[in-house]
């Protein structure tokens, strides 16, 4: 028998608190905030890469543009952005309609390259002077034709919105797709950096109903990215995907269904059973799947021994029903970090509070995580145990090499999905990592995607 | 239209100048953004945020708080963090979208500071200006409200002369060994180094810096701090960075003759461009670009030497050959047309198709931020100019 933790740690700032301690399932007061260095989730400058030969065209002040900039310089596709630098003088002399119309034409007269799409992106202070880029995108499809315009939207200010602009980005991601002739054998997942685990019981279920499943994530090219108009049937597993969605089956008519990323075997089968129903689809030996889900738990919990183990909210929308995945499996589970419960977890995260109430929940982006200690793993190890993290942020405040490097969930879906987080899990806890170079780079997993422009993609629409 | 770019980034921008700036002085430093501007600084602009703690953060406006121009739940949030973090000050400016919201950041900065009791000081931001704009604003602050009146006349150790470094932040120096090198200077030259803004040292430092008897301003961003400091003490400056062996020299030379005769100098006044020889552009910061140029001319034999400046002058370095660049295009065409170009790699495509003009790389920290600092030599002191020459 693995001896536990010996005490409850105790909460060592107001940006931490015991978990039996929250009332409802607000965690923290919104205020200033601190970005702690673990950059490995997407941005709306990463998203639109996904379309095959897009280029992006930023159209913001300078400190705006240097963020994305570099992003584009170090994720390799420099060559498929450009960006025009708003002056102070276009917020107040009228000229901000023709910067974007005259900016975007130069950049794309200079390409040497006709890209078949470009996603123009304005900012926050476009919004405010309540400019018309729909109608400046009209009119540069005029002028270029053979190249379809979409609108991004860099708001930050949204970020709190009810729609976040990264909702709205995935919804960008596919404006371009038009009505098409439907295909009953196609189905797309929407709205995740990270394809589909090809091992889910998702994947698995369509390819045995004899279905295609079109992922942007495995789009070659650009008439790969149209053919996704073609299915009949969306799904989706984050509520971040919803807009695009809730978008394609307005426009296009597309149906679609929900099976999110969730760790809890219950809700996995009730999702499975939706999309067996809905597409007509044979069920997999889901009792199979989650007996060796459990044993792969159990494995893992065997090698993990008496590890701590700290999660965060960018590795998992789910990180509530992720901890009470582990706890229920033996798994010596300390804290989340997370600055809200996110639509879909509130249940997991009663059953925590109810039953662990002793387990801590810290914020991520309060101002006094940048002040707090960063040095759990190295106290765990002084007391003779190991400390795992699960997510970048979690690996970052604890100072923990050991770490899942997962990000929004990564693809995983399912009982299978738990197998292979098992998997990743005995595999953190013997390769000590340096989190410090892995943790800072951006957008984890964009060096796969084949980024550069390629041939037969840079001629304009198909 | 000088406002596209199709090949290359732009520079760190004015929040970035202050924050960078400020960053190591125990301040309390709130950007009014939702949240882009902190992450630019921090992932791209701040080789320091990883290790290094620095109470800078983004004050998370709303699209509501913007559109209704609501400014108290800023307010309200940093007095709450500076009376639980009592900083040394609070400093606070904002994103393109605070400027268009037509903030009151003097309005913001007085309430804040009634309410706390701190020093707080305010910038004008527009996050569409260089960060050079914005660290001379940060500098100037500090010396101009923090620095005592009168300063303190401790006597110098041995009779050496006393010298604050001006300007010194990652953003032109990055954390290589630069900085110390500035120290080392110093040392080698028979100087007392009192403060060096704003690496390694504490604010506590820093006010002490009218214990100077001249000032060196090693970048840009320094120059309006020295000016503060020449009002408030009478203290002169000399502007420079010892880029090499001969700018070493000349440097410190400057430095002493200024002591005695109060005479501000520019160390490569006499720099033009020679008409012989190849024709070298230097892409880059004004101070940085000249000093190389002295070390190209008088280290190395290269006199035809012209600099191409993307950002503002104001400590006047360029020469009547110098360019004043403006945009992306401009830049291409003085590279083109130059037998050799020293600049930051990002900018290397610009000479696509142009392969017969050798391009020697020289990252800014500034311009292609964390992407290339491991490329980033120590260019401060003797000994710079031998990795230089084996580079042309």
């Amino acid at each position: 028998m693995l001896e536990p933790l010996s005490a409850p740690r105790v909460p060592v700032d107001l940006a931490e608190r015991r978990i039996g301690d929250v009332e409802g399932t607000s965690l923290f007061p919104v205020g200033a905030e601190y970005t702690p260095p673990a950059r490995g989730t997407w941005t709306i400058a990463h998203t639109p890469m996904l379309v095959p030969g897009a280029h992006e065209v930023y159209v913001c002040p300078g400190n705006c543009l240097r963020g994305v900039v570099l992003s584009a310089a170090e994720g390799g596709f420099s060559d498929r952005f450009s960006m025009v630098e708003v002056g102070e003088e276009a917020l107040y002399d009228g000229s901000m309609e023709e910067l974007v119309y005259e900016g975007v034409s130069d950049c794309l007269d200079r390409l040497g390259r006709r890209p078949p799409c470009v996603f123009v992106a304005s900012s926050c202070i476009h919004d405010l002077m309540a400019l018309d880029v729909p109608h400046l995108l009209d009119e540069l499809a005029g002028r270029f034709p053979d190249i379809d315009f979409v609108p991004a939207y860099m708001n930050c200010t949204m970020r709190r919105s009810k729609l976040g602009y990264e909702d709205v980005q995935w919804r960008q991601n596919y404006a371009v797709l038009r009505p098409a002739a439907r295909d009953r054998r196609s189905v797309n997942t929407i709205g995740s950096p990270f394809a589909l685990d090809p091992g889910c019981e998702i994947v698995s279920m369509l390819a045995s109903g004899g279905c295609r499943l079109r992922d942007l994530c495995h789009a070659e090219t650009y008439q790969d990215y149209l053919d996704m108009a073609t299915s009949w049937l969306n799904v989706y597993h984050w509520p971040v995907a919803a807009e695009a969605v809730r978008d394609l089956g307005e426009r296009l008519g597309q149906e679609a269904v929900y099976l999110p990323y969730s760790w809890d075997g219950e809700e996995i089968r009730a999702s499975l059973q939706a999309l067996a129903g809905k597409a007509g689809l044979g069920m997999p030996d889901l009792d199979a799947l989650e007996a060796r889900a459990g044993e792969d738990l159990g494995r893992a919990r065997r090698v993990l021994g008496s590890a701590e183990i700290r999660m965060d909210a960018a590795a998992t929308p789910r990180p509530f029903g992720l901890a009470r995945l582990l706890l229920e499996h033996g798994f010596e589970v300390t804290e989340v970090y997370a600055d809200a419960v996110l639509p879909g977890d509130e249940a997991a995260f009663d059953w925590v509070r109810r039953h662990h109430p002793d387990l801590l929940v810290s914020a991520m982006v309060d101002f006094r995580m940048r002040l707090r200690g960063r040095d759990a793993a190295g106290r765990a190890e002084e007391a003779g145990r190991e400390l795992v993290a699960i997510g970048q942020k979690a690996a970052y405040f604890t100072g923990t090499g050991r770490f899942v490097n997962m990000i929004s969930n990564d693809g995983l879906f399912g009982f299978t999905g738990i197998s292979r987080l098992a998997g990743m899990l005995e595999e953190a806890f013997r390769d000590e990592r340096d989190a410090r170079s892995i943790i800072q780079v951006k957008a984890r997993g964009i060096e796969d995607y084949r980024l550069r422009p390629r041939d037969g993609v840079g001629e304009g629409r198909r | 239209m000088r406002q596209a770019r199709v090949n290359t980034p732009n520079y760190a921008c004015d929040l970035s100048g202050i924050c960078s700036a400020l960053y190591e002085l125990g301040g309390l430093i709130v950007m009014h953004d939702a949240s882009g501007c902190n992450s630019t600084f921090a992932t791209h602009d701040e080789p320091r945020w990883y290790d290094m703690d620095s109470m800078v953060y983004i004050s998370g406006l709303s699209e509501y708080d913007a559109v209704l121009g609501n400014d108290d739940a800023y307010i309200d949030d940093v007095v709450e963090i500076a009376r639980e973090r009592h900083p040394r000050f609070v400093a606070v400016f904002g994103s393109p979208v605070a400027l268009l919201m037509g903030t009151d950041f003097r309005g913001v900065a007085h309430i804040i500071e009634r309410r706390c009791g701190i020093p707080t000081f305010w910038f004008r931001t527009s996050g569409m200006q260089s960060y050079v704009a914005g660290a001379r604003q940060a500098f100037a602050g500090i010396a101009g409200r923090l620095c005592p009146e009168g300063g303190e006349s401790a006597p110098a150790r041995g009779g050496r002369l006393r010298v604050n470094l001006l300007g010194v932040t990652p953003l032109d120096f990055s954390v290589v060994g630069n900085a110390e090198a500035l120290r080392d200077f110093c040392e080698t030259s028979g100087f007392e180094l009192v403060s060096c803004w704003a690496m390694g040292d504490a604010l506590d430092q820093l006010m002490r810096a009218g214990q100077a008897d001249v000032n060196i301003v090693v970048s840009s961003s320094g120059l309006d701090c020295a000016e503060v400091l020449a009002r408030k003490y009478g203290t002169p400056y000399v502007v420079g960075c010892p880029v090499g062996s001969a700018a070493s020299a000349e440097l410190a030379r400057m430095v002493s003759e200024t002591s005695r005769d109060g005479v501000a100098r520019r160390l490569g006044e006499g720099d033009a461009a020679a008409s012989g020889g190849r024709k070298i552009t230097v892409v880059g910061e004004a101070v940085f670009a000249s000093s190389l140029r002295h070390c190209l001319a008088h280290d190395l034999g290269e006199g035809n030497v012209r600099i191409a400046c993307p950002l503002e002058d104001p400590c006047a370095m360029l020469g009547p050959a110098d360019v004043a660049v403006r945009g992306e295009e401009e830049v291409a065409s003085i590279m083109r047309a130059s037998d050799l170009v020293i600049a930051d790699p990002l900018y290397e495509v610009l000479l696509e198709g142009h392969s017969h003009v050798p391009f020697v790389r020289l990252p800014h920290e500034a311009y292609s931020g964390r992407m290339l600092r491991d490329e980033i030599p120590r260019f401060v002191g003797p000994g710079f100019e031998d990795v230089l020459g084996q580079a042309l």
